[in-house]
């Protein structure tokens, strides 16, 4: 079978590394694809929002299955116009892809559906929000914008002041545009943080291994919020908020885009805080995880092709998955002036001749005369696997520790 | 779409008139016509039909003088009739003038009307002609500064060339749109569509009139003046995909280099599609296919025997007689296409109806999958500037789906050249060299 891998970052790495493993794999594809994944994937000269164009491609490359790796094409509706044209697509439609696109669609969905989430009110004007704020008694609060708001449409507030003045940054300042046209006010709440990926025909689903990203760009969780500087995979779940994640989580996600009809056929993403009471969705994403893909996916031992395709053609119950065993970590290394200004054009050393269960996935890289450069902020990700997550911790940081560019910045402790 | 081409002070100067038109005929077969100025009286000879149609040794030997310039039509404006075979001449007060026009005036109508109220008979009706009366009311006291006073009251395209006696005048609009370059033979300059034909003429290229240009030649000398202020080239880009010969030289690089480079950037474009071979729907449609195969390593074969004697479909301007050339024009080579998953490259796709002919001509041949890639954007708009694109409504990008396209036409996949690759290909690095109002909507001017 001939796949075509929509997106050019390091989840997309990760993904065409996978795929590229697969026996069943005719000729790989990448639009838009990088330097790096030209190495295991035709990258055609197409844009990734360019439908048409896209589908033409399909035709003319005989892609027998398209794996979607960011949300913005999804949002744009890429899933529901290929599919309609009879090309079989791993990625939810656009009204699915609405769960992580609205904040207000998806809190609201789970609402209706029973999902164990922070409780919420939805607010649609500037006055409403004032007026629900003057009658809130507890503090922290989050406020967040509805739409995307590339990861600054949330904001935790200590006071009353600062949730009203996030309300007039979002609502009447329009700092993130339509993003901001309505808000979303929450509880907060405390615990500690997990996301859990299940690969969905939009009838049953297959839990991937739990997985844990660290959002801040310096140790200890401190410094500004970032993409994700670094990954664990698997993450120890207790039993019983493992039920919870099946039946109340998952299974109620399911019975939910079934009762309204949302074509889904992908990767839900659920990021979950376990509180006292019990893990509870913070988030819903409609793709893999990045860059928690580049540390599940090397502790998959089974072919992700066929349970992709099955996906895809509505043919995944039945279907299993099997786990290496071993953990990984997968650690980022970003720019110089990540995450506001980073810099680019810096020559990368080091990079190959990795140990044995060492992959070096890239994200914002670039050839410069035949040899591979920064072109982005976070540059790169080293995931290893071990046998545990100190073994698998401690060979990504020695292969990282042969990786060389001028300002890489770095966590030490990820996997701690 | 049409060719010009001028020379001075050269007892030859209608049999080099005559070859230069030759090298020019791919921009128009339907008439041709050269005027002489033999000692101040202008004689024009214009005929329908392909350059050695119209001219024998016996029409040249008549057209005496030291300068001449000539044309070749293709219709845009005005009907296909001798009445508006070019070049024209005009008696007026300015005494005789001759024109001869590439382009198409966009405010012809108005200023016609305008004109004929005022008194003005018109000899023809295609939209050259109002240049030459608004220069013969003007009160200047050369044809030059009739001309520079009145060029600028024409919106659209234009390359014209003008003769009275013991002169000739060249003048590009202000945009550039149509193609106008300058060469010298000896003592003699040429003015021409094209490097090509100043090149088979045996003159040297000297350089392009610039927009807002016009130079004028008389007593061997050249000089130049503006009648517009300086503007950035704005070339119609459709001169390097389908109108302009190989050979010729536009923006600094051929059109072969150019269209070799595009044939490579769709192969970019279309990475990872598997092929036996690629071809190109002859001729313009092969180099594309061999810069194709030289980036994919898919090798090119010939898949189409062309007979050459039929004439350019795209030009002939009726639709039925277009679909019943297509027909008999390309005979397909059945071993290459037999069994075979084909990338077939032509230049673009206006209508479909070609392609769709063409498409299943190799279907018939046994041909397995065909994945059409054109080698432009989508034709989505009109052009009002002298490419044979007439309405919104013919223009099948502008009604139908890719999708719907790629059925109509009937391949197995289609792929359109994206215009960033193109533009980079034919040497466009600012995004302002070239015209692409076809492929945008977007034009320069209020229409």
């Amino acid at each position: 079978m001939n796949v075509l891998i929509i997106g050019s970052g390091g989840r997309e790495h990760a993904l065409a590394w996978k795929l590229k493993q697969s026996p069943l794999l005719g000729k790989l594809h990448c639009i838009p694809g990088s330097a790096a994944i030209a190495a295991l994937a035709a990258c055609p000269e197409i844009g990734q929002d360019d439908q048409e164009r896209i589908y033409g491609y399909c035709l003319a490359a005989d892609i027998g299955l398209v794996v979607v790796g960011p949300e913005a094409p999804l949002a744009g509706g890429l899933a529901d116009f290929l599919t309609g044209k009879g090309i079989k697509v791993f990625g939810p439609s656009q009204k699915g892809a609405m769960l992580e696109a609205s904040k207000q669609f998806a809190k609201d969905f789970m609402d209706r559906n029973g999902i164990p989430t922070a409780g919420f009110a939805v607010l649609y004007s500037p006055a409403a929000a004032r007026e629900r704020i003057a009658a809130n008694k507890k503090y922290p609060v989050v406020i967040k914008a509805d739409g995307l708001a590339a990861g600054k449409g949330v904001r935790i507030c200590a006071t009353e002041a600062e949730a009203l003045a996030a309300v007039e940054d979002f609502m009447e300042r329009r700092l993130f545009g339509a993003a901001g046209s309505k808000v979303v006010l929450e509880e907060f709440l405390t615990g500690r943080e997990a996301s859990v990926m299940a690969l969905t025909d939009g009838e049953s689903a297959l839990l991937l291994p739990a997985a844990r990203d660290h959002k801040r760009l310096r140790d200890g969780d401190a410094g500004p919020n970032t993409g994700g500087m670094g990954a664990v995979c698997p993450v120890e779940i207790g039993e019983a908020d493992l039920e919870i994640i099946r039946t109340e989580v998952i299974q109620r996600f399911l019975d939910g885009i079934k009762k309204e009809r949302i074509n889904f056929r992908g990767v839900i993403y659920a990021g979950l805080m376990f509180t006292p009471d019990g893990p509870k969705v913070l988030e819903f994403n409609v793709r893999f995880g990045d860059p928690e893909t580049q540390a599940v996916l090397p502790v998959l031992k089974s072919d992700l092709l066929p349970a992709l395709a099955a996906c895809a053609e509505g043919k995944l119950a039945g279907r299993d998955l099997e786990l290496t065993g071993e953990s990984c970590v997968a650690v980022v290394a970003a720019a110089a002036g990540y995450p506001e200004n980073p810099e680019k054009g810096r020559p990368i050393t080091g990079l190959y001749d990795q140990a044995p269960g060492v992959q070096v996935f890239h994200a914002g890289t670039a050839k410069k005369d035949g040899a591979y450069a920064t072109a982005g902020g976070r540059v790169l990700a080293v995931a290893a696997c071990g046998a545990d997550v100190s073994a698998a911790r401690e060979r990504a940081y020695a292969a990282l520790a042969g990786i060389k560019f001028e300002g890489m910045q770095y966590r030490r402790d990820i996997g701690l | 779409m049409c060719g010009i081409f001028g020379i001075t002070d050269n007892k030859d100067a209608a049999r080099l008139a005559y070859v230069g038109l030759f090298t020019l005929q791919h921009r128009g077969q339907e008439s041709a016509g050269i005027v002489a100025d033999d000692h101040g009286a202008l004689l024009p000879y214009t005929g329908m039909g392909l350059v050695n149609e119209v001219f024998d040794n016996g029409v040249l030997e008549k057209l005496e003088g030291r300068n001449a310039i000539g044309h070749i039509r293709y219709s845009t404006t005005g009907s296909s009739h001798i009445k508006n075979a070019q070049p024209l001449v005009l008696n007026s007060c300015l005494g005789n003038v001759a024109v001869a026009h590439n382009g198409n005036i966009t405010n012809a109508d108005a200023i016609k009307t305008k004109l004929q109220k005022a008194g003005a008979i018109f000899q023809s009706s295609s939209d050259s002609e109002v240049i030459l009366h608004l220069a013969a009311r003007h009160k200047g006291r050369t044809l030059e500064a009739t001309l520079a006073a009145n060029l600028p009251k024409l919106a659209g395209a234009y390359a014209f060339l003008f003769m009275t006696p013991g002169k000739v005048i060249g003048a590009r609009d202000p945009y550039g749109y149509r193609p106008l370059v300058l060469g010298r033979l000896g003592r003699s300059y040429i003015l021409a569509s094209e490097t090509c034909a100043i090149e088979v003429a045996g003159g040297s290229v000297l350089r392009e009139v610039e927009p807002g240009e016009m130079v004028t030649i008389a007593g061997g000398k050249l000089r130049s003046r503006r009648f517009a202020p300086v503007r950035k080239f704005t070339r119609c880009i459709f001169e390097q995909v389908y109108f302009a010969r190989p050979d010729s030289v536009v923006a600094g690089r051929s059109v072969q280099t150019a269209r070799y480079e595009i044939g490579a950037m769709l192969a970019r474009e279309l990475k990872g599609v598997k092929a036996d071979i690629v071809s190109g729907v002859p001729d313009s449609g092969t180099v594309y296919a061999m810069g194709y195969a030289k980036e994919s390593g898919i090798p090119y074969q010939t898949v189409f025997m062309r007979n050459h004697y039929t004439g350019r479909s795209f030009i002939q301007p009726d639709q039925k007689l277009r679909e019943f050339t297509a027909h008999l024009k390309l005979a397909p080579i059945r071993d290459v296409i037999k069994g075979k998953t084909i990338i077939l490259i032509d230049d673009s796709l206006v209508r479909g109806t070609t392609s769709r002919k063409i498409v299943a001509n190799l279907k018939r041949a046994g041909a397995g999958k065909i994945i059409m890639a054109i080698a432009s954007p989508a034709i989505i708009s009109p052009c009002y500037f002298g490419i044979d694109t007439p309405t919104k409504g013919e223009l099948i990008a502008n009604q139908l789906s890719l999708e719907r396209i790629r059925r109509f036409v009937g391949a197995d996949a289609l792929h359109y050249l994206g215009l960033p690759s193109l533009r980079s290909a034919c040497g466009d690095h600012k995004d302002d060299n070239f015209c692409v109002s076809c492929f945008t909507g977007k034009y320069m001017e209020k229409l």
